[in-house]
């Protein structure tokens, strides 16, 4: 039973595929049999039978077809690995993935914006997406020491995964726009903190028993030794 | 005497920043200050505007603000301001969170009635409800004819100065009444049918406002309240009949507060404690139902920012969040010039007077201390209370059970004093004893099977025990009986087996229930133990679940090293203080439990061996484990794995008796799956 996660990133593995409605994964005979699943179980009843059995590489999702066992990434990197397969159109990339149709309308969007993917139009019309090849500012910035970075630039960007993470709310969880922006730990503290002194952001303690050990760790400590949760930016 | 020492030795007396919660939105206790969520404040004051000027508007808010960001201090806020406005007045009912989702509005309604009797001031007798019929028989007797001009002049005076007085100064005036009642009835017979008003005049007889209160409670009056009240006797034992008539009673009062147009705030507080999907649900029927069938009524839900967008949103109904969400709220924390004005206001209320200039801190430090970010005003109340009790003399730290305990007998003494705004109410008492019965150690089952059966116990070792509860306030005869036959049937299968029947002491079985008085000789005679809750009894459950309630919202605050730092108390201290204090005073009941299951408390007589080396050995490798780590954090089986690797054999309840004996160098954090361990940045080199 101890090797029902391991099966399913294997399945994923030869499939090349971040992702499984979890319909697709009962008719695998080995998850079937493991798990006692039925032809005509739900799947709610499915999750339940299954989520004792995922550790920290999978977790099950809601999607566009109801839920999803997906690999543990980010959703940037879930679009990232299925078009850098095959360029498609949204229609296409929302039909089958494991995120809610209007988040991952603004997350492509978002992406485009940032230069990570391109748009093109076919004859017909259909807007199709692709990875950009010379990707601009972020990708070379994760990929640069944090004493580079130009200061104004990381705080719009920190403020545009705010926005794009939040969607205009507050309560933002910290862990959340750390793995968006990719940034080394001290560049994301660094310009955090900045933030914190100059009161644009309101940090909060939050309460850590809702995230699990692995979002803990990349949330942030203040300077009184506080775990911090979630922030909020204010528009003063 | 030195002027300096003047100040310490008030601060001492006072304790003006020891407090930094407000446990209790009707307590006005320190100056409030206006420039902390002023906008909020302001932006709510103009929601209640609208609902006043235009009832029909469908409005609902909900204001968002993690722990000791002024939630409950808002709510107190708002009812300290309710005449505050030119154009209007509002009135506020305060919601504790709900026990019981299949009794969502007869609980609405409980809690809407129970608000509506407190008084307007302390210690005057109108309450809430008496403001609201006074300016509904104004609306009536101003415009009537008297034939005696004197008494006529005397009613019109009342009615301009102080419409209330009418309760009070005239309640003998039976033609006077006759009158009213008859003018409230006619003018308002489209709306109301002729009981609410004969019910409600007789507000003006302090004897039958228990009657009262119960009648508009929906709860079934036996024949004496009956008669007291001249009214037919109802029977609304079932659920589904008492939820019926628990709506059309709020449709009644929203009705009456529409007539003198002082709109109603509803505030859901806690929702933290909507530990279930189904009291979620519960908490959205109650929204909705307000919005769409109680006009005058407007619900404003408060509740952590985080747990609302990333738990709570998801177990309402799309339409309770869009209504809730129409008008969303985030409170601020304190910038550096607020914070000073929260220090000196509550200097001023220590001192008696302003000119202190934060005298004896500095002002220049405290601004700096306060300049680098913002902060909730607990967090200011807390490190300023760190520095007072640094300056006048820093005292050994109480144990957390001790501190808990003082925090408790608060809780518990509060209840005691308002004992009659605290119904008999089941769910709050079963949330106390549920609690007794896990912390000893016994497997609870919530889910009997059985409406009457409140859960059962059992436990397998060191004695093998089992039992139900059954907590009955009921006052209807049937249900009585139905809940002691349950008992009897359960004796007689389970003869072994222990069955308690609670029942509070406002609810007595009346003699003449002949029947259901043998009924509860046979449970006797079967083994079964009654219990009958004095006031006493009552008070510690509901101090108990009060408290319960915030500490899961952050409201209890305790002091956990020498630097006198405050942390908010966990669930895990709030059950290991009631474990170790079941014994003692005022745990009688609890006591009594024990006795008639015979448990006694275990006394360790075996401690380990060379305990303190061991211990040495634990902390030195625990923090080694931890500095390497990202954020200095590892989760409790890394922390044993690592242990284990180092050849120290050790549980996790070893590891975590020693991680909160020295609770000044570690933290302890619960996340979702596991417990993690952090290391306090000031410990990071040093050793243990």
């Amino acid at each position: 039973m101890e090797n029902i996660e391991k099966q399913i990133i294997d399945i994923l593995d030869k499939k090349g595929t971040d992702y499984l409605t979890l319909k697709t994964l009962k008719n695998h005979s080995y998850i079937k049999n493991a798990l006692k699943l039925t032809g005509k179980m739900q799947n709610t009843n499915i999750k339940k039978k299954l989520a004792p059995h995922l550790g920290d590489a999978l977790k099950i999702v809601n999607g566009y077809k109801g839920l999803y066992v997906v690999r543990d990434i980010s959703d940037t990197d879930f679009v990232i690995n299925r078009i850098h397969k095959k360029a498609c159109s949204l229609g296409e990339l929302k039909q089958h993935f494991p995120i809610q149709t209007k988040d991952l309308v603004k997350l492509v969007s978002q992406m485009v914006m940032a230069g990570q993917l391109c748009v093109e139009f076919s004859t017909s019309g259909t807007i199709h997406l692709s990875i950009n090849a010379n990707p601009p500012a972020k990708q070379i910035d994760i990929s640069q020491e944090a004493s580079e970075t130009d200061t104004s630039n990381d705080r719009q960007k920190m403020r545009a995964a705010y926005d794009h993470i939040g969607g205009g709310r507050g309560f933002v969880r910290i862990y959340a726009m750390r793995e968006y922006l990719g940034w080394p730990e001290e560049r994301f503290d660094q310009t955090l903190e900045q933030l914190v002194k100059e009161l644009a952001i309101q940090l909060h303690y939050g309460d850590p028993s809702i995230l699990t050990e692995k979002q803990l760790k990349a949330s942030f400590v203040d300077d009184e030794g506080q775990v911090c949760i979630t922030l909020t930016w204010r528009d003063v | 005497m030195n002027r300096d020492t003047r100040y310490l030795e008030l601060l001492e007396q006072k304790q003006p920043f020891a407090s930094s919660s407000v446990s209790d939105p009707k307590d006005h206790i320190f100056p409030d200050v206006d420039s902390i969520n002023k906008n909020v404040f302001q932006s709510i004051i103009d929601l209640i505007r609208m609902k006043s000027q235009n009832p029909s508007l469908p409005l609902a808010a909900l204001v968002l603000g993690e722990a000791g960001f002024g939630k409950t201090h808002l709510i107190n806020r708002l009812s300290r301001n309710v005449d505050s406005q030119h154009d209007f007045t509002f009135r506020v009912a305060y919601i504790q969170p709900i026990e019981d989702p299949a009794q969502t509005y007869s609980y609405l309604l409980r809690e809407i009635v129970t608000n509506l009797f407190y008084p307007i001031q302390n210690n005057r007798p109108p309450t809430i409800l008496h403001v609201i019929l006074a300016e509904i028989i104004k609306k009536v007797l101003i415009k009537s004819t008297f034939k005696n001009a004197a008494f006529k002049k005397k009613v019109h005076t009342i009615l301009q100065n102080n419409p209330v007085d009418i309760f009070y100064e005239l309640d003998s005036k039976m033609s006077l009444w006759k009158k009213v009642e008859n003018k409230l009835i006619s003018n308002y017979s489209n709306m109301f049918s002729p009981v609410v008003f004969q019910v409600l005049m007789q507000l003006r007889y302090n004897d039958r406002r228990f009657a009262i209160i119960e009648w508009l409670k929906c709860n079934t009056l036996d024949a004496d309240m009956s008669k007291l009240l001249h009214i037919k006797p109802e029977n609304l034992s079932s659920i589904p009949a008492k939820e019926q008539a628990s709506r059309d009673m709020i449709k009644h009062l929203s009705a009456l507060i529409g007539i003198c147009n002082q709109p109603l705030l509803i505030c859901f507080d806690r929702l933290e404690n909507l530990d279930t999907v189904d009291k979620a649900h519960s908490i959205g029927r109650m929204v909705e139902f307000l919005v769409d069938d109680a006009k005058t009524m407007l619900p404003v839900a408060f509740c952590r920012g985080d747990l609302w967008y990333n738990t709570l949103q998801s177990k309402f109904n799309s339409h309770v969040t869009q209504r809730l969400k129409s008008n969303t709220f985030e409170l601020i924390g304190c910038n550096s010039d607020q914070a000073l004005e929260l220090i000196a206001s509550r200097l001023t209320w220590a001192y008696g007077h302003s000119d202190h200039t934060y005298q004896p801190f500095d002002k220049d430090t405290l601004e700096k201390k306060f300049s680098n970010r913002l902060r909730s005003t607990r967090d200011i109340i807390q490190k300023v209370n760190n520095l007072a009790r640094n300056m006048i003399d820093p005292k050994p730290i109480k144990p957390v059970i001790e501190q808990l305990n003082v925090q408790f007998r608060s809780y518990y003494q509060k209840v005691l004093d308002e004992f009659e705004r605290h119904d008999p109410e089941r769910f709050r008492i079963q949330r106390a004893l549920r609690m007794f019965f896990e912390i000893k150690d016994f497997a609870v089952d919530n889910d009997f099977g059985d409406k009457y059966i409140d859960f059962g116990f059992s436990m397998e070792q060191p004695v093998s025990k089992k039992g139900i509860a059954i907590i009955d306030v009921q006052n209807h005869h049937r249900s009585v009986g139905a809940s002691l036959k349950r008992g009897i049937d359960f004796l007689s299968t389970n003869p072994e087996a222990c069955a308690l029947y609670f029942r509070d002491e406002r609810c007595l079985l009346p003699s003449r229930w002949k029947s259901t008085n043998e009924k509860l000789e046979t449970f006797k005679k079967h083994g079964g133990h009654v219990l009958i809750l004095d006031r006493n009894e009552a008070a510690q459950c509901f101090a108990i679940t009060l408290m319960n309630y915030a500490i899961k919202e952050g409201d209890v605050s305790i002091e956990t090293n020498a630097d006198s730092e405050m942390q908010k108390a966990s669930i895990d201290e709030f059950l290991h203080f009631i474990h170790e204090s079941i014994f003692y005073e005022p745990f009688t009941l609890f006591k009594k439990i024990a006795d008639i299951l015979k448990l006694r408390k275990k006394v360790s007589t075996e401690g380990p061996k060379d305990p303190k080396s061991k211990n040495k050995m634990i902390l030195t490798k625990t923090i080694e484990c931890l500095r390497p780590q990202p954020m200095m954090m590892a989760s409790t089986d890394n922390i044993l794995t690592f242990l284990s690797k180092n050849d120290i054999q050790t549980h996790i309840d070893e590891l975590m008796q020693l991680i909160k004996r020295f609770n000044d160098r570690f933290v302890i954090h619960r996340s979702k799956t596991e417990i993690i361990i952090m290391i306090k940045k000031e410990w990071m080199n040093a050793q243990p």
